[in-house]
């Protein structure tokens, strides 16, 4: 059994939306960063939505946070949606991050924070 | 001429003057056709007359008054011309031949006269008369050497040539018959012919010899072969004749008797008369026919076994009617073939059909050698033949059994085969499969077997495309036990196939007949596997007991072989005194009696049991009960009791497989004391057992000789092998432990036999402890939070307190994988540990890594420590030099 984690993109008034669903450990934390890393060269703005993730470990937070920084350095807007009590919330809350990454609650008001710019 | 001129020049006086007479006499000497010449006493030419010009080629003026030595004598006759001169000179004459010399320088023989000239009593010179005689001489010669040449060659003649007088006297005789007869001519000269000693030997020979002379004295010559008598008395053949010598006016003047020796002849001719004859009588007597052609081709002599054999008379078939007795279609072959050899003067064979004598048409082998003279001439083929329809026959009768006895053990092979393969058929269907694959392409191209009730027919082949088009073939029935046959279509559809004889279906109707018996019994043990694979799985319990403190897990696999199902039994039960009692046997035998068997002993085992102290007492009285009247006969068995109290385990073992104990850690042992014979086998008073104290977590394995026992494999191999599965399960729940060795000894090798295994593990805080042992290796963690989460829920702690438990875990071997275990490619291993403490989760995570501090600039370092930190009430970081223990307490109860 090895972890998974799918990852679907979808367009949202104009920003594109990272659906992540399953696991983000060690074990696959650089391919699922390195896909969304991906998608910053055609997105507008990216939304990273953890809704489903079922369990995020420190290797995980620390590839979105590397991911922000990418956004940042290429001017793409981006948010991770992270519903209140869901893993992400705990996990990114655990590790301290609400500074360096932009969470919402929900999916709209992300891409909402995005468009802002 | 000569006469006249000696005559007139010799005795008688002359009558006229000596000029005129000697004028007279040259002019009569021109006349004549010889040389004439005349000398004076010194020898000087006095006369030349016009012949002696011609033969000398001298004309007269040239040689008067020459010396006549100089003129006509040769070279090699002066010494003679001179004494001729000197006996002139005496007055006398000469008369005789002598070489003389022509002008031109060449010579012939004359004969010359020389006379005196005397004239007046008073010689005046001399005359010469001469004339060639080379031709006449050359002449006589010819003739006188012909004749000595006959009379030689009538002497040394063989042949006998004589002459005799009309009265039958001998005047002459050659010397061969002389010689031949001992005699010398005085000794037949005057004799009548036929007493001479040649004939007197017998007098029927002589009066023949008599009466030959008769008749040759009337003209009438007398042929015949007779035999004379030779000097040493032997007898010899001659070819005798006598024929009359007659004269020019046809009178007969003598009698001429001739012979020839021909005895060799007379010899050669009876030998080879006789030679023939022998040849022939023993041809006859040959049971060959012997034949033979001269270089003619035609056919010369037949022995009697042909003439018998055909029914032909010898007569017409050495006129060549030979031909009409060969069989029409062979004939052209056959003579071209003799043609063939006899202008190749070559071996002649060759088999061919004829007609005896009965109009039967039979096969004869012939032989002909061709014949060759003493002189290499060609006299054309002897030849044999002999009757061989019989051996032909039984060659092709001896052809024919070996065909059928070939066949007969190719369809005996395939029989064995088909049975055989058929024998170790599961089930109906799986036979058909099998009988249908192994009659192609042996016996057909395409088989095709429909079994009664069921839809789809068994193929095999091509025979798709027999629902457009049925190609020839048989359509069989196969019974296979009562009710409807199969029905067994086979097909044989490549070109160079021939189609089925009545052999084939003969052999397949048998083939099937065979193959639906052995089908029938494996239709009737796969009904019985069912039924004993129910009852056994009926007769076994249905769950292991639960026990505070004790996990048990059991498994009942049938054998995969129709005859081996049943016997084998486990039990598992607490007893009053709350030790747990488990028990695995095996009774010897399969099916359904087996089965019941197991059933009554399982019974009597739990019966028992509570009642007893001891594994020891409990296995003496089974033995005891299978020994009874509704005992069970031969079985083994192992009969355990552990204490959760004391952690003891007892055991006995009649004649059953050791138990293996799992240490958690990994460590196994094989405890195999108390071991005594099986049940109901050698009877003994007193059956030991053994005891061993188990610790916390230990697991104990007892299972059936299926488990570990493989046709063609040692023992030890299957028992290495439970214990290497063992080892890498150590500390699996017990249903994961069975599960795994059942597997691992099924991949190993199919069983043929019953599998029984049982599993008892000591777990003092069963439901309070979690305890893996895993790689520190990223993609552990995936599974190892599978398994926590059923662990938790277990426990009854609610999904949404996971997250913490998993995440200190996660994190804590985020840090062995990361920093102790860096570089080694994941060797290491990581003990996880979670254990209930009231409300607390306390998490353990333990490597044996060289811990490594983070970097500053690391700060997912700082993250992860961060999260246990954050999910922990207490959390505790302990490195020393056998590694790293990290410690979380975590409150899971709900509410907190």
């Amino acid at each position: 059994v090895t972890v998974e984690a799918r990852i679907e993109l979808v367009h949202r008034r104009g920003a594109v939306v990272a659906e992540v669903a399953g696991e983000i450990d060690m074990a696959n934390a650089a391919p699922v960063g390195a896909r969304l890393t991906g998608t910053l060269a055609d997105a507008p703005a990216l939304v990273v939505d953890l809704t489903e993730v079922s369990y995020l470990d420190s290797q995980g937070v620390r590839v979105l946070c590397q991911l922000a920084e990418r956004a940042v350095e290429t001017s793409v807007g981006m948010a991770v949606v992270a519903p209140e009590g869901g893993v992400a919330d705990q996990v990114l809350g655990m590790a301290g991050l609400g500074h360096a990454l932009d969470v919402r609650r929900s999916r709209d008001e992300a891409v909402d924070a995005v468009r802002r710019g | 001429v000569a006469d006249l001129t000696d005559g007139d020049t010799g005795t008688d006086g002359p009558t006229v003057g000596a000029d005129e007479l000697l004028v007279l006499q040259a002019q009569l000497v021109d006349a004549v056709d010889e040389a004439v010449m005349a000398t004076d006493l010194d020898g000087r030419i006095t006369y030349w007359n016009r012949f002696a010009e011609q033969l000398y080629g001298w004309t007269a003026a040239e040689v008067l008054g020459r010396p006549v030595q100089d003129v006509t004598p040769s070279s090699a006759t002066a010494d003679q011309a001179r004494e001729i001169m000197d006996a002139l000179g005496r007055g006398e004459s000469w008369t005789g031949e002598f070489e003389v010399r022509r002008k031109d320088g060449t010579t012939f023989l004359a004969h010359v006269t020389d006379s005196p000239i005397v004239v007046g009593g008073r010689q005046v010179g001399m005359v010469g008369v001469s004339f060639d005689v080379s031709e006449q001489r050359s002449l006589e010669d010819a003739v006188r050497s012909s004749a000595r040449f006959t009379r030689r060659v009538l002497d040394e003649l063989a042949a006998f040539v004589g002459v005799l007088d009309l009265e039958g006297r001998v005047l002459e005789a050659n010397r061969a018959p002389l010689e031949a007869g001992g005699l010398t001519l005085d000794d037949v000269v005057g004799r009548p012919f036929w007493e001479c000693a040649w004939w007197t030997w017998s007098d029927e020979t002589s009066a023949a010899v008599r009466e030959a002379v008769v008749a040759a004295r009337h003209g009438e010559t007398r042929r015949f072969d007779v035999q004379v008598r030779l000097f040493d008395g032997s007898l010899a053949w001659i070819d005798f004749q006598v024929s009359p010598l007659r004269d020019e006016t046809g009178r007969v003047t003598h009698l001429i008797p001739s012979a020839i020796d021909v005895q060799e002849r007379r010899l050669a001719t009876a030998a080879l008369r006789e030679s023939e004859e022998r040849f022939r009588t023993l041809a006859d007597e040959l049971p060959v026919m012997v034949w033979l052609h001269d270089a003619e081709r035609h056919l010369e002599y037949v022995n009697r076994t042909y003439v018998e054999y055909f029914g032909v008379r010898r007569e017409d078939m050495i006129a060549d009617r030979w031909q009409a007795l060969v069989h029409p279609d062979d004939a052209p072959r056959y003579a071209a073939g003799f043609e063939e050899a006899v202008r190749g003067r070559r071996l002649f064979h060759a088999e061919v059909r004829v007609r005896d004598d009965h109009g039967e048409w039979r096969w004869l082998e012939s032989w002909a050698r061709p014949r060759f003279g003493p002189d290499g001439t060609y006299l054309g083929h002897l030849g044999t033949s002999a009757d061989i329809t019989d051996r032909k026959r039984t060659e092709a009768e001896l052809e024919q059994r070996r065909r059928a006895e070939q066949r007969a053990r190719h369809e005996a092979e395939l029989l064995a085969e088909i049975l055989g393969e058929l024998e170790a058929a599961p089930s109906v269907r799986d036979g058909a499969r099998r009988l249908a694959r192994l009659l192609v392409p042996t016996v057909a191209d395409e088989a095709r077997i429909e079994l009664p009730g069921e839809p789809a027919p068994v193929t095999a082949g091509d025979p798709h495309h027999s629902d457009v088009a049925p190609p020839p073939g048989l359509r069989l029935p196969m019974p296979i036990g009562p009710g409807d046959p199969a029905m067994v279509t086979l097909a044989r559809v490549r070109p160079a196939r021939a189609s089925f004889d009545a052999e084939d279906r003969r052999f397949l109707l048998d083939v099937l007949g065979r193959a639906g018996l052995v089908l029938g019994s494996a239709r009737l043990r796969q009904e019985q596997h069912e039924i004993s694979t129910r009852l056994q799985r009926a007769l076994l319990p249905e769950r292991v007991v639960a026990a505070p403190e004790v996990r048990l897990a059991a498994r009942y696999e049938s054998g995969s072989s129709q005859l081996e199902v049943g016997g084998d039994w486990y039990d598992t039960a607490v007893l009053p005194d709350g030790r747990i009692a488990l028990s695995v046997g095996d009774v010897v035998g399969h099916g359904l009696d087996a089965a019941a068997s197991m059933g009554r002993l399982r019974n009597a085992l739990a019966a028992l049991a509570p009642r007893l102290d001891g594994p020891a007492q409990v296995l003496t009285q089974l033995d005891e009960f299978a020994r009874g009247p509704n005992g069970t006969g031969f079985a083994t068995a192992c009969y355990a009791t552990f204490d959760p109290g004391s952690g003891e385990l007892r055991y006995a073992s009649a004649g059953h497989p050791p138990l293996l104990v799992v240490s958690p850690d990994g460590t196994t042992r094989w405890i195999d004391d108390g071991r005594s014979p099986p049940l109901a086998a050698l009877r003994v008073d007193h059956r030991p057992e053994g005891a061993t104290p188990l610790h916390p977590g230990d697991a104990v394995l007892c299972f059936s000789d299926g488990l570990i026992e493989r046709r063609g494999t040692v023992l030890q191999e299957g028992l290495d092998l439970v214990e290497a599965v063992a080892r890498h399960h150590a500390d699996a729940d017990p249903d994961v432990l069975c599960d795994r060795v059942v597997e691992a000894s099924l991949a190993r090798r199919p069983t043929e036999d019953d599998v029984v295994v049982v599993c008892l593990r000591w777990a003092p805080t069963p439901a309070d402890r979690f305890r893996r042992t895993i790689p520190a290796r990223p993609e552990e963690l995936g599974p190892l939070r599978s398994e926590l989460r059923r662990w938790l829920d277990a426990r009854g702690v609610p999904a949404d307190r996971h997250l913490d438990p998993l995440l200190a875990v996660g994190e804590a071997l985020a840090n062995s994988v990361e920093h102790a275990y860096a570089g080694t490619a994941g060797d290491g291993t990581v003990h996880v540990e979670l254990a209930l403490e009231h409300d607390d989760l306390v998490v353990t995570v333990r490597d044996e890594g060289v811990w490594r501090p983070p970097t500053p600039s690391n700060g997912r370092r700082g993250r992860g420590t961060a999260i246990m930190r954050s999910v922990s009430r207490g959390f505790s970081r302990h490195t020393d030099d056998r590694g790293t223990t990290v410690t979380c307490r975590i409150p899971v109860a709900e509410g907190t």
